[in-house]
């Protein structure tokens, strides 16, 4: 009895002892298989500086979601290919990871909505290789992003019939990490803000056009899956009033894009039930070489030739969690979502909406250029597209600025901020 | 004035020698300089409009004869309206707005506003204070006075004074209170709405802008900050009281209905007595704004002059010499008054806002808003006892009109939800906002007999009133329909109230557009907001905007 005993219990901490070396061993080097998996460098079809439109893309079919492959043959889309970087974390985020490996638990929420689905956490990647939809679906939530970052882009908005049709300027700010913070002091929390349970602020501001120049929002989101709390700076009014900002299933700016496509998916994971279909390598703009800067925008968006929204990327061999994300909510746009999760970054390049009846309506694509410094700082936004199949309309982002771990303190984000910078 | 701007320029020269920086919701959680990558030196944007809009009420105009024990006929008003597809308003503006930020947390802002109009022919009913005009000089006259514009409205500089401390000096404008509608605190400008029905306008068009020092303090401990306003009043006197809506006539009010009392007076001239340019004459006023969690609040103390409505407080007749005794028309026989004077006394107003946002699935936001003035003053209806000093032979006498001061409180409630209605609009919500505002003369006493608005017996003020307002709003087109409806409601013995629908239109980046139409209703056409169910009207707006 007493040698079962022993035996059982050198198992034990041999177990752990394994377990523990494992973990400790995801360094940037080994980030890729370690988190996710390894894509297939060079798939069938594949060629480095190829570039694939309507009349090759039979050829590298089975690496296209099919929405891109539609864009592609329907929509005149050309694909630029180049070949796979590996993306990696910065030290922080690693040692983040490493330090609380294992200790974050998903909750089942089941139906409900508004209760929290994740204990635990701490900081870095909350599920390396991710076992379930909803553990990457909380990858993707708190992938490596920085602590904070700030983003001046434009909007335009375009039909396929007409062109563009108006656009504007706009600047995001954002403490993506007010708690789970692995970059910038204070690690890993704001402890004020732990207190309340804010995991994330933002404030975003119109620059242009006149009648938007001086809106602006600052706004909150809590660990719980709470609607995001605000206030809203009106012009014409010279007040910033309370609001609740984003509205479930609600568009962005009266975009093709609801609130919940933004970067992917800003919705809470509580919100939808996950589901991996698949593990592939599929091709993606992960290092898309877009230019940045208004004078770059020509460059980057095709807006003179049909259907004017035509971005050019360059698009790589991706592994991807092929993940299926149905509403629980009654009433939502979407029927589902299939999102192609980059098994590296966790980040979502590409992403189909399908409406009601289950008819693909929308195609997201988010373009991402390479970091200055992997080891500080994470992918930089490239642009954004959000096309419309069924409208034949779409919303592009191209990025004007975009700076991660700026500094950003959380005193920016309040009511008096927009009441400044406002009329 | 020169001298004064200099006078202002060189305080704001002085204060512009700290650094700067701001205001913090997270108590010992620093702000941060963001490195603004949108930050630019000089800008400048503006518009150019047209609105445009017509009557189509079909209220005709009712009038009464009435025959004096002299045989003398005098028509007296019982219904108003003769505005069946006249113009309510062809006014075109150009608008120009610049900042300069010539230095870190200093900018200066200056807003131009340059407006033309054609002359409405409706405006032959306007009232204005110097009655011995004709029509048509009436309509020039309104249009020159109020319909035409070229002025600087606003100038101002900002200054981030301190960590702690923000300055505002110059002409500008203030929006205190949470509450759309009611504006029971937003009290700081007067307004000018004589070009259109005010519900149809921005606040930020129709306020007039006033000079002002502004400071703004943070008090980190107490998760708030205190703004402290003070107005010397160096305006145009004129300007630092809201338009009497009876001096025009497009959107201003009725003439008179035949008075409970027959005076027997002709007034040759009515003469406003406005405050400023006296330093006794400033205004002064403060507000705490914090939070407590999500709840949001404000305290507003605010010392002023009653802005609206102008009280009658007293009238000149003079002697005349020739008749050896006071003035009288000769042809009705009536006394002749020679002035009436108008005034804005002084007033005080206390508030106070709540803001609280309910989260799903209750999803809205709840405003509350409240006021208290401890001297509102009121107007005597027309026949109240007049008080007369004993006459002395030979010389012009001066007679007091009566009027009331009496403690009000209003307080107003404001309901705001987003609702998704999807098989209307899969991806937009409706914006539903309902408000409800009570009025309340908190010493009431029956046996006294005021007005609402001054020499429309009408208008009697009664000891509660309400006003419901609701409106709906969403957006299609991705943006470039919007269409709003708004109602307001006010119930009582003689129920009134509005409808206005309106869809605003983008076009690109440079044109908007809206049209809409606005009915109004109202058993009574001298109670309520029956004093415009002559105002039905279809109205167009379009815009360029650079």
């Amino acid at each position: 009895m007493l040698r079962v005993v022993y035996t059982a219990m050198a198992a034990l901490v041999m177990v752990v002892a394994v377990t523990a070396a494992a973990h400790a061993q995801i360094t940037a080097a080994n980030w890729t298989e370690k988190v996710g998996f390894k894509p297939d460098a060079n798939p069938p079809g594949f060629k480095v500086g190829a570039v694939i439109d309507k009349s090759n893309v039979a050829t590298v079919k089975a690496l296209l979601p099919g929405g891109i492959e539609t864009l592609v043959s329907k929509y005149a889309l050309k694909l630029w290919l180049t070949a796979y970087k590996p993306i990696h974390p910065s030290k922080g985020f690693i040692e983040a990871t490493n330090k609380y490996l294992g200790q974050a638990k998903t909750i089942d929420t089941g139906s409900k909505t508004r209760e929290r689905g994740l204990e635990n956490y701490t900081a870095g990647l909350p599920f390396p290789d991710p076992k379930n939809g909803t553990e990457v679906a909380w990858n993707f939530l708190y992938a490596y992003n920085g602590d904070d970052g700030k983003f001046h882009y434009g909007v335009y908005w375009i039909s396929a019939k007409t062109g563009v049709e108006r656009w504007e300027e706009w600047v995001w700010e954002f403490i993506i990490r007010t708690i789970h913070r692995t970059d910038i002091e204070p690690i890993p929390a704001y402890d004020a803000l732990k207190e309340k349970d804010i995991q994330y602020l933002a404030l975003t501001y119109a620059v242009q056009p006149f009648d938007k120049r001086g809106f602006g929002a600052v706004y909150r989101r809590y660990l719980d899956p709470k609607d995001q709390e605000g206030w809203v700076y009106m012009p014409s009014m010279r007040r910033a009033i309370q609001m609740k900002i984003g509205s479930t299933g609600e568009a962005w700016n009266s975009t093709d894009m609801l609130y919940e496509d933004v970067r992917g998916y800003l919705g809470y994971v509580e919100w939808m039930n996950w589901k991996i279909l698949e593990k592939k390598t599929i091709l993606a703009p992960m290092h898309s070489g877009v230019p940045v800067g208004k004078e770059a925008r020509d460059k980057v968006f095709d807006f003179k030739t049909w259907p004017h929204w035509n971005p050019k990327l360059q698009w790589e061999p991706r592994p991807v969690y092929v993940v299926e994300a149905k509403p629980k909510f009654k009433s939502y746009p979407y029927s589902k979502m299939i999102m192609y999760i980059d098994a590296e970054t966790f980040f979502i390049p590409i992403k189909e909406n399908y409406d009601r009846k289950g008819n693909l309506w929308k195609v997201v694509i988010n373009a991402y250029n390479d970091s200055k410094d992997m080891n500080s700082g994470p992918p930089r936004i490239g642009t954004s597209l959000t096309i419309d199949l069924q409208a034949e309309h779409a919303s592009a982002f191209p990025s004007y600025n975009y700076e991660a771990n700026t500094g950003l303190k959380p005193g920016r984000f309040n009511k008096s901020t927009i009441l400044k910078m406002g009329k | 004035m020169r001298t004064r701007i200099a006078v202002v320029l060189g305080v704001c020269c002085l204060l512009w020698t700290v650094e700067a920086r701001a205001f913090d919701d997270f108590e010992d959680l620093e702000d941060s300089d963001s490195g603004d990558s949108t930050e630019e030196f000089f800008v400048i944007n503006g518009f150019i409009q047209n609105q445009t809009g017509i009557f189509f009420s079909t209220e005709s105009n009712k009038w009464e004869q009435v025959k004096d024990d002299f045989g003398n006929i005098t028509e007296y008003p019982i219904d108003h309206g003769d505005k069946l597809g006249k113009l309510s308003m062809m006014r075109t503006t150009l608008q120009l707005e610049a900042d300069l930020k010539p230095a870190k947390g200093v900018r200066l802002r200056g807003v131009f506003r340059g407006v033309r109009s054609l002359q409405l022919e409706v405006d032959e009913y306007a009232q204005p204070p110097d009655p011995g005009k004709t029509g048509g000089d009436y309509v020039a006259w309104v249009n020159e006075k109020y319909y035409t514009e070229n002025r600087l409205r606003e100038i101002f500089i900002d200054i981030e004074a301190a960590p702690w401390l923000d300055l505002r000096i110059g002409r500008q404008q203030v929006a205190w209170g949470d509450m759309g509608q009611y504006r029971l605190l937003d009290v700081v400008n007067p307004t000018n709405s004589t070009w259109h029905f005010p519900t149809l306008e921005n606040y930020d068009d129709t306020r007039v802008p006033l000079w002002m020092f502004k400071s703004v303090m943070e008090i980190k401990p107490l998760n708030g900050s205190l703004e402290f306003i003070w107005l010397p009043l160096l305006d145009n006197p004129e300007e630092t009281v809201t338009v009497p809506l009876t001096f025009v006539s497009a959107w201003g009010l009725p003439r008179s209905p035949k008075q409970e009392y027959e005076s027997g007076f002709n007034i040759r001239k009515k003469t406003p007595r406005y405050p400023g340019h006296k330093i006794e004459d400033s205004r002064l006023g403060a507000r705490w704004v914090g939070s407590l969690g999500v709840l949001s609040y404000s305290l507003v103390y605010y010392w002023t002059h009653q802005i609206t409505p102008p009280i009658p407080t007293g009238f000149v007749q003079l002697y005349d010499p020739t008749r050896g005794a006071l003035e009288v028309d000769r042809s009705t026989g009536n006394a002749v008054i020679d002035e009436v004077f108008l005034d804005y006394p002084r007033q005080h107003i206390a508030g106070f806002s709540l803001e609280y946002a309910f989260q799903s699935p209750v999803s809205t936001i709840v405003r509350l808003e409240a006021s208290y003035t401890p001297n509102a003053t009121y107007p005597a209806v027309s026949s109240a006892e007049k008080t007369t000093p004993d006459y002395v032979d030979g010389q012009d006498l001066y007679t007091s009109l009566l009027t009331y001061e009496k403690h009000v409180a209003s307080w107003g409630i404001q309901l705001m939800r987003p609702t998704f209605i999807r098989f209307l609009n899969p991806t937009q919500t409706f914006m539903f906002v309902a408000q409800a505002l009570h009025t309340m003369v908190l010493d009431w006493d029956s046996k006294e007999r005021y007005l609402d608005i001054p020499n429309l017996d009408s208008t009697e003020t009664k000891q509660h009133s309400l006003t419901l307002v609701g409106a709906v709003t969403t957006s299609y087109l991705h943006g470039m329909l919007a269409p709003k409806i708004v109602g307001a409601y006010i119930p009582g013995p003689a129920p009134s109230g509005f409808v206005t629908a309106q869809m605003a239109m983008l076009f690109g980046n440079h044109w908007r557009a809206a049209v809409g139409a606005t009915m109004f209703f109202g058993e009574d056409p001298y109670k309520g907001l029956g004093l415009f169910r002559d105002r039905d009207e279809v109205f167009a707006r379009l815009q360029y905007q650079f």
